[in-house]
Order: C-alpha cells, then structure tokens, then sequence
C-alpha cells in the first residue's frame, strides 16, 4: 500500500467522524442502537422483575431473609431465559456459563444485541464513501491525499464512532440493569458488560469493513445501505442453511455473523480464535475495500 | 511504499525552434474509453510554466475527462501524464502544489463552510489555526467571509461555485485546474470570477475550460482545442487568433451590396466572409494592416457606413467553428 500517512488518516477520521454526526446518519446509528438495547432490556427484565415479584411474595410472612442472590438463581433459571440462550448459543456449557456463572439478565440482553449489532452497524457505517461519490465530494479531498488514506480514513472514523456508541450504548445498559433491578453484585456485572463491549466492537469491525467495501463500490448512499443489510444477513442464512443439508458444521464460520457469540465464552481459547478471526475478516475486507477504491473512476 | 521507477517526461517545452519554456503539465498519449465510446483519443500536449492555459471543445469533447485524469479521479486507459514533473499516479507527492475546482462536486451538505475548508487545509500540510486564517482568507478573497459559518447547504449555486474556487486557492498552489469556472454563473459573478482568475494567476500555471469562448480568449496565453476526443489545434492565443490576416468587423446597420463590391475592390483585401447581417470578416493581403485598416476606414467613409468595432485577427469563435466543423453552443458573451 503507497503512501499511507498517518496524519492523513487521522484528519480524516476525526472529520468523518464529526460530519456523519452533523449529517444524521451518525445520530441514526446511535439512536437506534440506544432504542434497540433499551428496548431488549427492557423485555428481558420485564419477566425478570415478574420473576423478582413472585420469589418475593412467595417468601412473604416467613421469617427467612430476601437476598438478592435468591433472585439470581431464579431469574437465571427462568424459561424464558434458556429459550433464548438456547436459541442463540449452540453449545450447551456456553449457555450455562452465561446464564449461571455471569450475570444472565445482561447476558441475554447482550446475546440478542449481539444479534442485532451486525445489521445496526449498517446504518452508521453505509455512506462512508457512497455519497461523496454520487456528489463527486471527495474530489476536494482526492488532490489533498491517496486514496488509501482517505479510504482508512473514513474507516477509522467510522470505527471510532462506532467504539463511541457501542461505550454509550453498554453503559445506558448496565445502568439501567442496575438501577432497575438492582440484583447483581456491581464489580462483576461491570467486568461482564466491559467484555460485552470489548464483544460488541469486535463484531462490529468486520461489519464497518464490509460496509467500507461496498459503500465504495456503489454510487448511491440508499443502495449501499441495502447492499450492505442484504450482504451482512443473507449469506449466514445460506451458510446455515447449506451447513444444515449437508450435515456440515460450522459452515456459518466461512461469515463475519457465524462468530458473533464467540467472544462471550469461558474458554479463552475460543475468545481467541474467534477475535483473530473476527480481526481477519476485517482485515480482508479491508484489503479488497482498498484496491477496488484505488482502481476505480472517482 | 512503492516508488515508480518511471523517469519524468523532460521539463522544457520548445516553442518556435529556439525558445525554451518550462513545463507545468504534460499529457502523453492519453486514451479514455468508456465501454466502446472513446472519450480521449491519443491526446499529447504540454503547458507552459506560469502560464494561463484554456482548454475548450463542444460538449462531450472531453475536457473534463481530461482533467479528471489530470487530477487522478478517472484513471486513462493507457498514457501517461505528469504535473510540475510528477506522474500523476504519485499525486501525493504535489500536496499542496496543485488544486482543482471540480465540475460539478458538491461540498458536504449540512456541514459549515469554514470547517470543511478547515479540513482541507489541515490535509494541506497546515496547523489547525493556519487553515483557519488560511480559510477565512480565502473566503474574504471570493466575498463570502459571511457565510463561513453557513452549511453548505444554505449556499446558491453562484455562492457554491465561488468557494469552490476559493478552495483551489487555498495554500497558493502552482497549477490549478479550474473546470468551468463561471459555468451557471450570473454575469457580476463571472465576471468578478475572472478579475479573480486574472488577479491569481501571476506566478501560477491555471487551466481552464469553459463554453465561454470569449472568456478564454481574453484570459488565456495558450489554447487546446479538443473536438469529440481528438486534439484539433493547440497554440499560442496570439498565433491561434492572429493565424491568418483578418480584421474583423461590426457595423452600426446591415452591409450594403455597395459596400461590399468597394471593400473587396481594395487592393488590400482578398476576401470578404460575411458572418452576420451587420459582421463580416475581411481577409487582407500582406501589405500592412495600417494600410490597409486606413483604406478600409476611408472605404466605409465614403459609403456613409459605420462601424460599431473594427477588431484585427480572427476570433476565437470563427477559429473555434473552423476546426471543429460545427455549431458553437456556448455562451461567448457573458
């Protein structure tokens, strides 16, 4: 790659990162990650409190003492909860890991956002090249610095914006867990919601790069945005589909999705595994990103 | 980091035999096609060093495929070009040295005007508050040190048009392209375009294309004629519009049949083209344009006829026609 500069990079993303705010698709992506945990909290803690309620009452005119932990056990252990760890997460001592060893409310809470995050991503990170394309914008910019530099320019704005929301998005989480349904000794549910954004972003880099890909192939913001809801879903759906007809497992894996809960494990070994892997498809997405960017007409 | 090992192209333009002059910009046989459409066919031309180079050709001639090649929007299908003896496929090494006012790009809409300047200096090679003034100062140069703060989309197009230009400005760059300068413009805003042009463009090498013929000739030093991807004339302004021995002339009425048998009766002129009812062209014999201005003068005199201008060498209009064999769809006035 020629002429990467380090400073260009950085002036880049620091106003990316500042326009797409100041351009609404910035405030969309945040908003609608903030909506959408909020609104996952809050289905899982409903039943969560019901749950809380119905120990309480059912401990009511006993002389024996209410602990917070009583309720951890019974929340963790609701159906509701298993149906959905279960639904999620493929391998059974991943489940019970999540839903007895660590906080299972917030577990459930970041699986289903950890579901979800790929297709929000979309919207934040859609229009990274598309629209300056379509308005011939980036033709200020081209004379400025290589193409390579405005590429991981926008890339890393994108990023960084992303980090940001993802921070905001985990901690209006934990608070709202916390301040509801104040079960969860707070050190541990914190460590536990830091791994889940440490799991957030990590799932997020290879759906920005994929968006960077085809945000600088594609001429139109609205067609981007498609391609790239279209091109982060379909092909899991497929893998999974294939995978399941001819009783190959883990065919989902050849896609950024099919690791999307491995960062939420026990097993360091497998964290590490599906960060490198989750690394490597960014960094592949990246590369093919950069060339056709440089080959194309501008 | 790669480096191409490509020499440069030789950075001396000789111009008639023994003159020497620096090269800004030089194109080697660019070629652009789209599908099967050939927008640039095989075209080679340098352009002097300090000078202001106008490039002008009918619509689908070319000419902004050319400078978008210049500036390394479109790549050419083989060719090679070279700005201030870099190939423009290492444009990152003339940060600073070149800039371009783009046809129609539009600046990030709901963004401040000053901020997106800001950031283009920044990339410039400036400190944060050296593109701040370097950008306020740009913007009092075109006039618009009011809407620094203003998005860009609350401009009109004309307020658009001019800081772009003021962004081809910014840091003093040696070549500018300015891609239809004046284009959509109202006449006060054209015109205070091209004082603009005029007022920057000592010590620079500017290039310009525009419909507006009349513009180019009274801004330009050298001309490019492109026609349907091809290079049809390339010179000087002086020799372009002063290649053959006319004078050009606008009467007050219509030509009378009388006038025209006594002004080709002259022994100073060999030809009338007539190209208005009021217009014609005379082409006149080496016998010195004093004398024969002086006879043409008295002819007219004696005719009781007036004229409204008297202008010596073709225009750039009629040479325009000339080589591209077709209409002239432009705008020659404003």
């Amino acid at each position: 790659m020629k002429q990467l500069k380090t400073k260009h990079i950085w002036i880049i993303a620091k106003y990316h990162m500042r326009f797409s705010l100041r351009n609404g698709s910035g405030i969309i992506f945040l908003l609608l990650a903030i909506i959408t945990s909020l609104l996952v909290s809050s289905a899982f803690i409903a039943p969560a409190e019901a749950t809380a309620n119905l120990a309480k009452s059912s401990l009511a005119g006993t002389d024996q003492e209410i602990k917070p932990s009583d309720f951890i056990n019974e929340i963790g252990q609701s159906k509701y909860m298993i149906t959905a760890v279960n639904w999620l997460v493929e391998e059974k001592d991943q489940g019970q890991y999540l839903l007895k060893e660590k906080p299972a409310l917030l577990s459930c809470i970041m699986l289903v956002m950890l579901m979800l995050l790929p297709y929000l991503v979309c919207f934040g990170s859609f229009n990274q090249t598309s629209g300056d394309i379509a308005n011939r914008g980036l033709r200020f910019l081209l004379l400025r610095t290589e193409r390579s530099n405005l590429y991981l320019g926008r890339f890393l704005g994108t990023i960084l914006f992303c980090l940001t929301t993802v921070i905001i998005t985990i901690l209006l989480l934990t608070l709202y867990i916390q301040l509801k349904l104040n079960i969860y000794p707070g050190t541990t549910t914190w460590l536990w919601s830091l791994q889940g954004a440490a799991a957030f972003f990590l799932i997020c880099l290879p759906i920005i790069a994929l968006c960077s890909l085809i945000s600088c192939s594609i001429d139109t913001p609205f067609g981007s945005l498609v391609l790239c809801l279209l091109i982060v879903g379909l092909p899991s759906l497929l893998l999974n589909y294939a995978g399941n007809a001819i009783r190959v497992e883990s065919l989902d894996k050849l896609w950024p999705t099919g690791w999307q809960f491995g960062t939420l494990n026990s097993n360091i070994t497998t964290i590490t595994i599906t960060t490198t892997s989750l690394i490597a498809f960014t960094a592949l997405f990246l590369w093919i990103g950069i060339k056709i960017f440089q080959k194309r007409d501008l | 980091m790669n480096k191409t090992t490509e020499p440069s192209p030789p950075n001396l333009h000789e111009t008639n035999g023994s003159e020497q002059k620096e090269i800004a910009v030089s194109f080697q046989n660019i070629t652009k096609k789209y599908g099967n459409n050939t927008v640039l066919d095989n075209i080679s031309f340098d352009i002097p060093k300090n000078s202001v180079f106008g490039i002008i050709g009918p619509n689908g001639a070319g000419k902004t495929t050319l400078f978008s090649i210049a500036a390394g929007f479109v790549k050419a299908n083989s060719g090679n070009a070279h700005i201030l003896g870099t190939n423009i496929n290492q444009i990152s090494q003339l940060l600073g040295r070149l800039s371009m006012l783009p046809q129609d790009a539009n600046f990030q809409a709901g963004i401040p005007v000053l901020e997106q300047l800001i950031m283009f200096s920044e990339l410039n090679g400036m400190t944060k508050d050296q593109a701040k003034h370097a950008s306020m100062e740009a913007l009092k140069i075109v006039g618009l040190e009011e809407i620094a703060k203003k998005s860009a989309r609350a401009l009109s197009h004309g307020m658009s048009k001019r800081v772009a230009l003021c962004q081809a400005f910014i840091g003093n760059p040696e070549v500018i392209f300015l891609d239809e300068p004046t284009a959509g413009l109202d006449p006060d805003n054209a015109r205070s375009i091209r004082e603009l042009i005029r007022q920057y463009s000592k010590n620079k090498t500017i290039i310009i294309s525009s419909h507006n013929l009349a513009e180019i000739q009274n801004i330009c030093h050298h001309v490019t004629i492109l026609d349907k991807g091809k290079l049809v004339e390339n010179s000087s302004m002086e020799e372009l519009v002063s290649a053959k021995n006319i004078i050009r002339v606008e009467l007050t009425d219509p030509l009378t049949e009388q006038l025209y048998h006594a002004l080709t009766a002259l022994h100073c002129t060999s030809e009338l083209h007539q190209t208005g009812a009021c217009t014609f062209n005379l082409t006149i014999e080496n016998t010195g344009r004093k004398e024969a201005l002086k006879a043409i003068y008295s002819t007219m005199a004696e005719q009781e006829t007036f004229p409204k201008s008297i202008q010596e060498g073709e225009s750039l209009e009629s040479r325009f026609l000339e080589v591209t064999g077709g209409q002239y769809d432009g705008n020659s006035s404003t």
